[in-house]
């Protein structure tokens, strides 16, 4: 049987939130004018910081109080990472040229095409959102990394064709190595352009740089390369923009090293 | 005076990010009380839970510079508190690996004496850590299951399961004192 002392206690421990009330306690209340119009509004926690502990911090920060000025919106960081990467492609283009690109039928060129533009942008967003603490979370990166990958895996089974090519090693090593450097020069410009930030989960965000960088490197390895064989596509290709997220990773993984002393 | 969260407190953060003293003050005054109690739900001793405010304010100043304008500022300075605090674990776990400190062992609850009945922190020291995190920040702290999530990296729908979880356990331990008492041992 609940009392209305009972009711007493359980409110001075969680206010009104009956959520945590025993269901008992939750009928006394429904049927006891008494306890009804005792209505608190808050959990009655002790609401005040120790003896001298504001005096203490406020003497830690606000001898060195200068003005700072915030770091830039979402939309212009993320509108700022994929110019970068389009600058890193014409780059890389101007140097290197665009066979690939006239290889690839209409079909081809749209789905492949499509999938990088759009893992990009989730990205270049979701890293701009994450330079802040306590930013929203729409997507768990896992998801953003996996999927662009993972689609244009299923599109290179898909669309190209399959052949034995005895050059398989000597071609797809190129191939690797001019994913990975334009992979790493973005990392390089993407990094700077978010040294500002603090983001809460260094490791993950490390593997987003990393994942946006990959995309770029694959940009510009599809516009490069005119060899369309499926496994050299699959390893070579995917191979260097797995390799540019390794390293995203282990950047972040430093990083959070680094902050833990 | 303690500002209420949103409105007065984005408007302090704006006036201590273009460096004002008075503000950065009232921010300290706001904010401390909630940050503390928050550090004492993690299992912390008050000793260690004053030390750890202060590493936070001190991370809080550092990258005051990253809180973007028209954000709300409770999960961007949880997620700051959840990070140092977590930072600091990680740091003393280490140095306790390399033998060169002893973690301290985190506060256990309170025991009272059979009959006597349990305070706020014994019963939320009965929660695993993430769901005391949760409880503390949507109950005490007075944030929104959005805010929340916000500041645990997490989504919303995860936030209310987690706290929904907590509330049948807690609401377990407050209907029998035998679980209660099972609990304590």
């Amino acid at each position: 049987m609940t009392h209305c002392d009972e009711i007493d206690r359980l409110r001075a421990l969680f206010g009104p939130n009956t959520e945590v009330w025993p269901e008992e306690a939750v009928r006394h209340l429904g049927s006891c004018s008494r306890c009804q119009d005792a209505a608190d509004a808050r959990w009655s926690v002790e609401m005040r910081s120790p003896e001298g502990l504001d005096s203490k911090v406020e003497g830690s920060i606000l001898d060195a109080l200068a003005p700072v000025s915030p770091i830039s919106s979402q939309n212009r960081v993320g509108t700022l990472l994929l110019l970068m990467s389009a600058a890193v492609t014409s780059v890389a283009i101007l140097r290197i040229g665009s066979a690939g690109w006239h290889a690839l039928n209409g079909l081809e060129a749209t789905i492949l095409f499509t999938i990088f533009g759009i893992g990009m942008v989730a990205l270049a967003y979701n890293l701009a959102s994450r330079m802040m603490p306590g930013s929203r979370i729409r997507v768990h990166p896992v998801v953003l990394i996996a999927a662009p990958l993972f689609c244009m895996f299923i599109a290179v089974i898909i669309l190209f064709p399959y052949r034995v090519d005895p050059e398989f090693v000597s071609k797809g090593v190129l191939c690797w190595e001019i994913g990975f450097v334009a992979a790493l020069a973005s990392l390089i410009l993407v990094t700077l352009a978010l040294r500002r930030g603090y983001p809460s989960q260094p490791v993950w965000t490390g593997a987003c740089v990393g994942a946006l960088s990959a995309l770029n490197g694959l940009v510009v390895l599809q516009i490069f390369c005119p060899n369309l064989e499926r496994l050299h596509v699959a390893v070579w290709h995917l191979g260097s923009a797995v390799s540019a997220i390794a390293v995203g990773t282990l950047i972040g993984g430093l990083q959070r090293r680094r902050r833990q002393g | 005076m303690i500002p209420e969260p949103s409105g007065d407190l984005e408007a302090l953060m704006q006036r201590y990010q273009a460096g004002d003293r008075e503000s950065a003050s009232a921010l300290i005054a706001g904010i401390n009380p909630r940050l503390f109690h928050y550090l004492l739900s993690q299992g912390l001793s008050r000793f260690d839970a004053e030390d750890l405010l202060q590493d936070v304010w001190l991370q809080i100043h550092r990258v005051r510079h990253t809180h973007r304008q028209g954000e709300p500022v409770l999960p961007w300075i949880y997620a700051i508190a959840r990070h140092v605090q977590v930072d600091s674990y990680r740091k003393r776990t280490r140095r306790r690996e390399q033998g060169i400190e002893t973690v301290p062992e985190l506060r256990a609850p309170a025991k009272p004496a059979d009959g006597e009945q349990a305070d706020f922190e014994e019963l939320i020291g009965r929660l695993p850590e993430s769901q005391r995190e949760v409880v503390t920040m949507l109950k005490v702290a007075g944030m929104s299951c959005e805010e929340v999530a916000r500041a645990t990296s997490s989504t919303v729908g995860a936030v209310k399961v987690k706290a929904h979880r907590a509330y049948e356990r807690l609401r377990k331990l407050l209907g029998s004192p035998a679980e209660l008492r099972r609990s304590r041992d």
